[in-house]
């Protein structure tokens, strides 16, 4: 599966455990996860385009696994979700101001 | 030639301030003013017993009439008085149907009252407030005979359009116990006999109407002694007191509407004070663009100044402690917290805005009259219908999910609260992650668009008379031009280490509880304001006076009387020759000037149109100030209250050139220097 994958995969399942992607690329377990790394990911999920793997809860063992990467993947996936809606905002975001100041 | 004012009051009404009606006043007035026709015209009533009193006192003709409120504006209808009891009647009709002063009557009205109006002569408010305006206008322009105005310069102006009524300038004065001063607003007619059809056939050719008796719309009367001006450029010259700026004053009194520009009060200093106080004036007046400019740059900082970034963080920190807390508890779930929506988390609702706008703009194509044809050269107009019927459609939709999902929220929530009641596991707290990187956008987003704003560029140009005014954005350099900018005298020294960094400077300024957040966009950026000269380089003394002084005429456009004291008090010659000189001259073709000057450059080249000249007269310990005055051609120049004359050209050469031996010797060294 993971030799298909077309887009960087950013979060996890292998091992009946949940990863998420490090900045470096390397994965680390889902529980070690960070306020940083959260953030990251984020707004990697908005700027490019990222695959995040679906919660299975057959696939993952680790109880403790189990609850952060349902709750992480649930945030993540509804972000995806809107990332058009999150593009449209940006670039309405301050338009008038941008053209005023910025755009000559 | 006749002089007429027909547009008297002696009825106090609810339209006038309450006044008490003499008759001894009004012969006074008739008598003083030498009037040969009046017109008795009050508001919406015609007093009959009064005016057969009027007219068997007064020796002049009396036309009754009456001032009739239109619903746009007034109108004076004069009658021939032939028939008083039947002009009375029909004014009775206009007096019951308009008892307050908001009352009006229709043209319809009117023409059923008074029936045939070519009988009457009509005169409208014309260029005076309240004016007949549209459709009463247009009802009743053949009816017509002139149009009321209420000064020299629209009298003049509106005598020189064809396409105008003929201007009439009446006094609309109450003849009222205690009045002193008599109007100087009455017009002058070259008619024969004096019958009202006379009267209308005279106003039909305009070159039968004028201001003065004896010069046509040349002059006009001043003072109640018969003292005229020239509706064009007047030049008062005389010795040092001798009265020039006593008549100045008294102009000022007797005009409503007029500009003075006080003897030295454009005078040049070159202290700092002056350059300061210069500097706000032209500031305040252009401080409108600049405020306009700042507009959507303030809008964005009330935005950007709700965002907090470190609660934002803390919401998010909070979210992943909980989580994994929650995940470390997970061997210890009791039955509460086993359930499922324990863990369950809120809806996102989505805003509708972008949607909204979206909406907004297909109406916006859609209701667009000025590019109807373009718009539908490209698009079919049924169809935008179709699709703003669609998004609304949409908007409804999403409002109604919305409107659920709340409603799930916050039954879901209720039940989170009892279940954390009775568990002892921690619950996950939500977070709302898209706003929080929008915010982060926002921020981004702010920092780029002010860092570009405070680059340094011209936001305003202004040619003004050979001078420009620039208003120039630069960023602060020094904390100090901060604390210049806004008032209170506030510190900014601790915020302004981060003002390279818009953000976290706004965040220090929000710390600054004196600071009132109003304030706010203004610390960002420094508006300059220049006042350059034809070279480019920022005016000095000298020029600021001029610019001033230019400035000063040119809004006297706005006014009906100019009178400038002494400008050469503060400038030079060349400065007054080639740039004032013109500037005064376009402005006396459109009103009256008068300027009080010693100065010969001012005096002859600028070409007046009408000399005076002011000698102080002192008799029997008592000082007395007389006015001498003539054409420029003229030989001699006359007191018009004893009729003595003095000799124009010595009083040109001791007025201006010092006397005629001082002219003589200038001449002199003028020739030694040429040869």
């Amino acid at each position: 599966m993971n030799t298909e994958e077309k887009y960087i995969m950013i979060l996890k399942i292998d091992k009946n455990q949940g990863w998420f992607q490090k900045a470096d690329g390397e994965y680390e377990q889902i529980d070690k996860i960070t306020k940083e790394d959260l953030l990251r990911i984020m707004e990697n999920i908005l700027e490019n385009d990222t695959e995040i793997e679906e919660y299975d809860e057959e696939k993952i063992k680790n109880q403790a696994h189990q609850v952060v990467y349902k709750s992480i993947y649930n945030n993540l996936k509804s972000l995806k979700d809107r990332k058009k809606e999150f593009n449209d905002n940006i670039e309405r975001l301050y338009q008038e101001q941008y053209n005023k100041y910025v755009s000559k | 030639m006749k002089k007429i004012d027909l547009h008297i009051h002696t009825v106090s009404t609810v339209s006038d301030s309450d006044f008490i009606f003499s008759i001894d006043i009004l012969k006074e007035y008739i008598e003083k003013s030498k009037l040969d026709v009046i017109a008795i015209t009050n508001h919406n009533v015609f007093d009959l017993s009064q005016f057969k009193i009027i007219q068997s006192e007064i020796s002049v003709v009396a036309f009754p009439g009456i001032e009739i409120d239109l619903p746009t504006g007034h109108l004076l209808l004069i009658s021939d008085g032939k028939d008083l009891d039947a002009f009375s009647e029909k004014c009775k009709n206009v007096s019951d149907k308009i008892q307050l002063n908001t009352d009006s009557i229709t043209v319809e009205e009117l023409k059923n009252i008074f029936g045939d109006l070519s009988q009457y002569l009509l005169i409208p408010h014309y260029l005076k407030t309240p004016a007949v305006r549209n459709e009463d206008f247009t009802k009743l322009k053949d009816f017509f005979s002139a149009g009321e105005v209420d000064n020299i310069k629209k009298f003049v102006r509106t005598m020189k359009d064809e396409e105008k009524l003929c201007p009439v300038l009446f006094s609309d004065e109450r003849m009222k116990e205690g009045l002193e001063k008599f109007p100087l607003r009455q017009t002058y007619i070259d008619c024969g006999e004096i019958t009202l059809n006379g009267i209308k056939s005279t106003f039909k050719d305009r070159t039968k109407v004028f201001l003065s008796e004896n010069d046509g719309n040349k002059l006009f009367q001043i003072f109640n002694n018969g003292q005229h001006l020239s509706t064009g450029l007047n030049v008062i010259f005389g010795k040092r007191s001798s009265g020039k700026t006593y008549t100045l004053n008294q102009l000022e009194d007797s005009f409503s509407r007029v500009k003075y520009v006080r003897q030295f009060d454009l005078v040049q200093k070159d202290d700092e004070s002056d350059v300061k106080s210069f500097k706000s004036e032209v500031q305040r007046k252009r401080g409108l663009f600049v405020d306009k400019y700042l507009e959507s740059f303030r809008s964005m900082i009330d935005d950007i100044s709700q965002i907090d970034l470190i609660s934002d963080e803390n919401k998010l920190s909070s979210y992943l402690d909980s989580l994994l807390k929650s995940a470390e508890e997970v061997d210890r779930k009791d039955t509460f917290s086993k359930v499922k929506l324990f863990e369950e988390e809120e809806f996102l609702i989505s805003s509708s805005k972008g949607l909204e706008k979206l909406i907004d703009s297909v109406i916006d194509i859609i209701e667009n009259k000025e590019y109807k044809s373009t718009i539908e050269s490209y698009i079919e107009i049924d169809k935008l219908k179709l699709l703003a019927t669609d998004l609304i459609n949409k908007l409804w939709e999403k409002a109604e999910k919305d409107r659920n999902k709340k409603h799930i929220n916050s039954l879901v929530n209720d039940i989170k609260v009892n279940l954390r009641f009775k568990t002892s596991s921690t619950p996950i707290e939500s977070v709302d992650v898209f706003n929080i990187l929008l915010n982060k956008q926002r921020v981004a987003k702010f920092n780029t668009i002010t860092k570009a704003m405070q680059e340094e560029g011209i936001i305003f140009d202004e040619p003004i008379q050979g001078f420009r005014v620039v208003a120039k954005k630069l960023p602060f350099k020094f904390v100090g031009e901060i604390k210049n900018t806004i008032p209170g005298n506030l510190s900014f020294k601790d915020a302004f280490v981060k003002y390279n960094n818009p953000f976290e400077y706004l965040q220090l300024l929000k710390t600054n509880d004196k600071l009132d957040s109003s304030y706010y966009y203004k610390a960002f950026v420094r508006i300059q304001y220049m006042i350059l000269n034809k070279d480019g380089n920022e005016v000095s003394g000298g020029e600021r006076s001029e610019f001033r002084l230019l400035q000063e005429i040119k809004d006297a456009q706005n006014y009906d009387l100019l009178l400038l004291d002494e400008p050469e008090s503060s400038f030079d010659n060349k400065f007054l020759n080639s740039d004032v000189n013109a500037l005064i001259k376009s402005i006396s073709k459109e009103m009256p000037v008068v300027i009080v000057t010693h100065n010969n450059t001012v005096g002859l080249s600028i070409k007046p149109d009408y000399i005076l000249y002011t000698e102080k007269v002192s008799s029997g310990g008592k000082a007395t100030y007389k006015i001498f005055a003539g054409y420029p051609t003229d030989k001699e120049l006359v007191c018009c209250t004893d009729e003595t004359k003095v000799k124009n050209y010595d009083i040109l050469l001791n007025s201006l050139e010092a006397g005629y031996k001082a002219y003589e010797y200038r001449g002199e060294i003028y020739n030694d220097i040429k040869n």
